[in-house]
């Protein structure tokens, strides 16, 4: 792999694992789901994978104080989780346009299968970073380099805005349609752009994700 | 030189990728490219000419990503500058060049970076007026042709053409970038892409980037079996991708010269190169096709309409056109309009989209609305939550242009007819939009009693259609089914002119259900002459989708015709016609006795909830029913709820089944001509910036349930639009929702302009990433941190005013 190249990805979202739990948490419930809350996931879960098209990009990048490319790392929780990395890749995913389709077709008349599309949709998105993830760790593994958790912008006090400078550098517009809004949404909704740190020595993770976030009452926490 | 004159007749050759190379000659990664027309000029001038000592034809203007988004006016570089310099250093090297042949010089268009409505936040026109810009000043400037590139949506590709046909009268070449799956990102397929195009007139169609030449075959020959225009294949040299753990890289340009070789046989016009390619690929590749002689474009002759996802093909299986999206003869659907009910409009598309329509038919015609703001209204809607082809129907000039315009795919357009005035209101539009015309039989005499008649009125249609340039292909003509009751002619005569218009070669369409006006039992004449049309060559029926007797029919017919193998359809059918009947028989003899509309609520059983309460109407007032079974079921639940022993999901399949018997009830308020229910509007909106819209959706369906008049203004809305929807409904409450941290300022925005124009509007907030503190600080009346505490409060304030 080489540094400042930008590599597509792409993955069958059959392939991927979804964790029913985590469709359940995505959806505001805790516990035993009842009957037809599993019944309306069962029915909508195949039709999810099939309009989802997982598709990405990223980049290997050197990280040089703090400094990537152009773009200034100011992030204290993002500084602590790249400690002692001296390259990074940079990435950016998506399950495509067509599930936003499928939500916005049942947001008006159905919202209970909406709310189901999209925690679906949103349980997918994460195993696909994951499994990309997965993939990368094994190919640096083999040169004897670890990965650090990925990183988001919005996690913590890792501003949105970086979401620009990412979005830009995998060049994720071109490469799989991955858009951002005025206010730094990104477009198509599923989809996640983030960093994940390479060092030469296994760390013990800092935490991320819900962990790592200050907003303790979310009715999503962990 | 016109390009025109040679594209489709002999092979032509466009260069190949502009960004691999500027990086090799140290662009820096974040840098704008086309800065470099200005402060590189002799590297892009360079660059042009290598291409065309490779033996490159079209040269692509440095200009992919150039447009004001990118390039404002008050930036460093003037988006006239850079463009002029493009087109300049394009030219220039043109003019150094000792090596003769052809060239042209391309304006290069590439998408604008940001996703349209409904899916990002850029709307359709100011897409187009983004565009256009662009292309005004490449037409200043002198170039050849404009090229559309690299699109993956089709919705910006037709603003990006429409920007060019309205700005230049240059050739318009498109190419699309697919995906593996063989359609675009927003989940065009070839034949979609090639309907739309070819509707607006564009010179060249084809595909470039994504991938390499040998993934992009199975597209080529997609595209090259539909399409009537001229093919452009512009292939990457292969992107890096990561796959099975290990990078994979370019191939090499004798690999892409032989797979290009191979793309001409399958009958590509126009060849080139994308991402990674080098002046050494189109070398390679025009040396290998030197002498080669292409294939002749041919009509396929296809008569399709397109949504944004798929075609519908005329002519062959005969296509139900669902006829509910039609106020005439609905008293349920004219109070919608009136009261701009966007949801009801959505829901019947929605429904007879799942009872088997191909295509909708959309009229929102009604004497008191705005048809035109209305007409747009409706069809934005629809094709964001149906992809199946819509028909315009309007008699509205401006209506129809507006839909048409706004229409993501090639659209049905109802109708012209023979009159004069008629067909030069409607041809031009069809001309600029693309469209497949249903052509009434009538003209300024009436409608004629001889099918004779009616036959030439088709073909002088015909012939003034080609006049502006509309194949037969896509007129479709009505022969007009009049009511036997008062002529028991009628049925013959229109039969008769279908028949011989089908033996002309003619597309044919029918009205179906009007030829039993005024008899009782209408379904069984219906079915029957639907069935006998049918066998006459009908290529579309307008029905409603819903009538089983119709479905029978066309099922049937399917059958019996061959267009349906094993007669697989006819049986799946079949089975589920029955297995209703079966239900419905179960339904009326068990009723066990918790068989309650309470419980059927609470357990969210939708169907039973319905038929429960159509049940009770029967001998119980609404309002009784409304306050003795709904209201309580809605309270067990709630509560349920909020002491987090029913979660969300229950509480919205509850809601949805609540919503049922809700409509169960209306129906009979609005048969017997009773007062509606309602308790006070509410005003609900996702704030300016913020397109997701879940948590307010889910806001709605509730307070809906609790009978309030929500007045929904969807996503994306400004503060000034929430201030006039809360002054016209004199709505006592305002809920809005933001999603993220970077629309909360709008939220507050919104919040303080109605706190000073409407200080005794109560406003509600709540998001994912609100707190009450921000709530406080923004000093909105309410927090909620879920959609039941906004039901508790909208009630609370309905206490307060006292409405009801």
């Amino acid at each position: 792999m080489n540094f400042d190249v930008v590599y597509s990805h792409s993955q069958n979202a059959a392939d991927l694992n979804i964790d029913q739990k985590e469709i359940l948490r995505y959806m505001g419930h805790r516990g035993e789901a009842s009957m037809e809350t599993d019944m309306l996931i069962y029915s909508l879960m195949e039709e999810v994978r099939q309009k989802a098209m997982p598709r990405g990009a990223f980049v290997l990048k050197k990280l040089e104080r703090l400094r990537i490319g152009n773009m200034n790392i100011a992030s204290k929780n993002l500084a602590k989780n790249l400690d002692g990395c001296e390259m990074v890749i940079l990435f950016a995913i998506t399950c495509g346009a067509q599930v936003d389709r499928l939500i916005a077709s049942k947001s008006s008349t159905e919202p209970s299968k909406a709310l189901a599309i999209s925690a679906i949709a949103t349980t997918l998105c994460e195993a696909y970073a994951d499994s990309l993830c997965g993939e990368l760790k094994a190919y640096f593994a083999k040169q004897g380099l670890y990965l650090r958790p990925r990183f988001s912008p919005g996690y913590g006090d890792f501003a949105l805005e970086f979401q620009k400078d990412i979005v830009t550098m995998t060049e994720a517009s071109k490469r799989c349609s991955i858009t951002l809004t005025d206010s730094l949404m990104l477009v198509p909704s599923k989809s996640v752009t983030g960093i994940i740190g390479i060092g030469k020595e296994m760390t013990h993770c800092p935490p991320s994700g819900c962990e790592a976030c200050s907003k303790t009452d979310c009715r999503y926490r962990r | 030189m016109n390009i025109m004159n040679s594209l489709g007749k002999k092979l032509l050759f466009f260069d190949g990728g502009m960004g691999t190379l500027l990086q090799k000659k140290g662009l820096k990664a974040g840098e704008l490219p086309e800065t470099w027309n200005i402060t590189h000029k002799d590297e892009i001038t360079g660059i042009h000419l290598e291409y065309l000592n490779s033996g490159a034809n079209i040269l692509k203007t440095n200009t992919f990503g150039a447009n004001l988004l990118k390039f404002p006016k008050e930036g460093e570089y003037s988006l006239e500058k850079v463009v002029s310099a493009a087109i300049e250093n394009a030219k220039e090297a043109i003019a150094s060049c000792s090596c003769g042949g052809e060239h042209y010089v391309a304006l290069d268009i590439g998408p604008c970076g940001k996703l349209l409505k409904p899916l990002g936040d850029l709307d359709f026109e100011d897409a187009v007026e983004l565009f256009a810009e662009t292309v005004r000043i490449g037409a200043r400037c002198g170039v050849d042709l404009v090229l559309i590139e690299t699109m993956n949506d089709l919705y910006e590709t037709k603003a990006a053409v429409l920007a060019a046909k309205e700005n230049c009268d240059l050739p318009v070449f498109v190419t699309n970038a697919y995906d593996t799956t063989q359609k675009l990102m927003t989940g065009a397929s070839p034949e979609a892409v090639c309907a739309c195009m070819e509707g607006l007139r564009v010179d060249a169609i084809g595909l470039n980037c994504s991938f390499g030449p040998r993934e992009m075959m199975p597209v080529v020959e997609r595209l090259c079996a539909v399409s009537s225009l001229p093919i452009i294949v512009n292939p990457n040299a292969g992107l890096p991708v990561f796959e099975n753990g290990e990078t994979k890289y370019d191939i090499s340009k004798d690999e892409f010269a032989e797979m290009m070789a191979k793309i001409a046989k399958y009958g590509a016009h126009v060849l080139g190169g994308c991402c990674g390619t080098t002046p050494e690929y189109i070398r390679a590749t025009a040396q290998k096709l030197r002498g080669f002689s292409v294939k002749p474009v041919e009509d396929k002759n296809l008569s399709v309409i397109s949504s944004y996802t798929h075609t519908v093909e005329f002519g062959k299986k005969p296509v139900i056109i669902g006829e509910r999206i039609n106020p005439t003869g609905k008293k349920a659907f004219k109070e919608a309009l009136r009261a701009h009910d966007i949801d009801y409009i959505l829901n019947v598309g929605i429904k007879q989209e799942e009872a088997g329509a191909d295509v909708l038919d959309v009229n929102v015609g009604l004497p008191e609305i705005d048809e035109a703001a209305m007409m747009a209204e409706a069809v934005c809607a629809l094709q964001a939550v149906t992809d199946l082809p819509l028909q315009i129907d309007t008699s509205d000039e401006a209506a129809m242009e507006k839909a048409l315009r706004l229409y993501n795919g090639k659209a049905m357009v109802n109708s012209v007819n023979g009159k004069a005035e008629s067909m030069e209101k409607v041809f031009p539009l069809v001309q600029k939009y693309g469209g497949l015309v249903v052509a009434l039989t009538l003209d300024e005499n009436g409608i004629p009693q001889s099918y004779e008649e009616r036959v030439k009125i088709a073909e002088r249609i015909y012939a003034k259609a080609a006049e502006y340039g509309i194949a037969k292909k896509d007129i479709i003509v009505d022969t007009l089914a009049m009511t036997i009751s008062t002529d028991s002619s009628s049925a013959r005569c229109t039969l008769d002119a279908l028949g011989a218009i089908h033996d002309r070669g003619g597309l044919t369409s029918l009205g179906v259900s009007n030829i039993s006006f005024g008899l009782p039992s209408r379904e069984f004449i219906n079915s029957g002459f639907f069935t006998m049309a049918l066998t006459r060559g009908l290529s579309a029926a307008i029905i409603n989708p819903h009538s089983v007797e119709m479905m029978k029919a066309y099922k049937s017919y399917l059958a019996l015709a061959g267009y349906d193998e094993n007669c697989s359809e006819y049986i799946s059918f079949a089975q589920t016609v029955t297995a209703s009947e079966q239900i419905k028989a179960a339904e009326t003899t068990k009723a066990p006795s918790d068989d309650t509309l309470k419980n059927a609520i609470i357990k969210g059983l939708k169907d039973r909830a319905y038929s429960k309460a159509k049940e009770l109407t029967q001998s119980t007032s609404a309002l009784d029913i409304i306050n003795n079974e709904i209201v309580p079921a809605l309270d067990t639940v709630g509560r349920g709820f909020e002491e987090k022993t029913v979660f969300l999901p229950q509480l919205l399949i509850s809601a949805e089944a609540a919503k049922a018997a809700f409509d169960a009830v209306k129906e009979k308020i609005s048969a017997s001509g009773g007062e509606k229910v309602k308790k006070c509007p509410v005003v609900i909106a996702t704030v300016k910036g913020d397109i997701h819209d879940i948590g307010k959706n889910i806001v709605k369906a509730l307070l809906d349930n609790y009978g309030f008049e929500v007045i929904d203004l969807g996503k994306d809305v400004s503060p000034e639009a929430v201030l006039e929807a809360a002054k016209k409904s004199k709505a006592p409450l305002v809920g809005l929702s933001a999603l993220m941290t970077t629309t909360v300022s709008a939220m507050a925005e919104t919040v303080k302009l109605i706190k000073k124009e409407l200080p005794c509007t109560k406003v509600v907030v709540g998001g994912a990433v609100l707190t009450k503190e921000y709530a406080d600080s923004m000093g909105a009346d309410k927090y909620a941190k879920d959609a039941m505490e906004t039901v508790r409060y909208a009630e609370s304030i309905q206490t307060k005013t006292g409405q009801l």
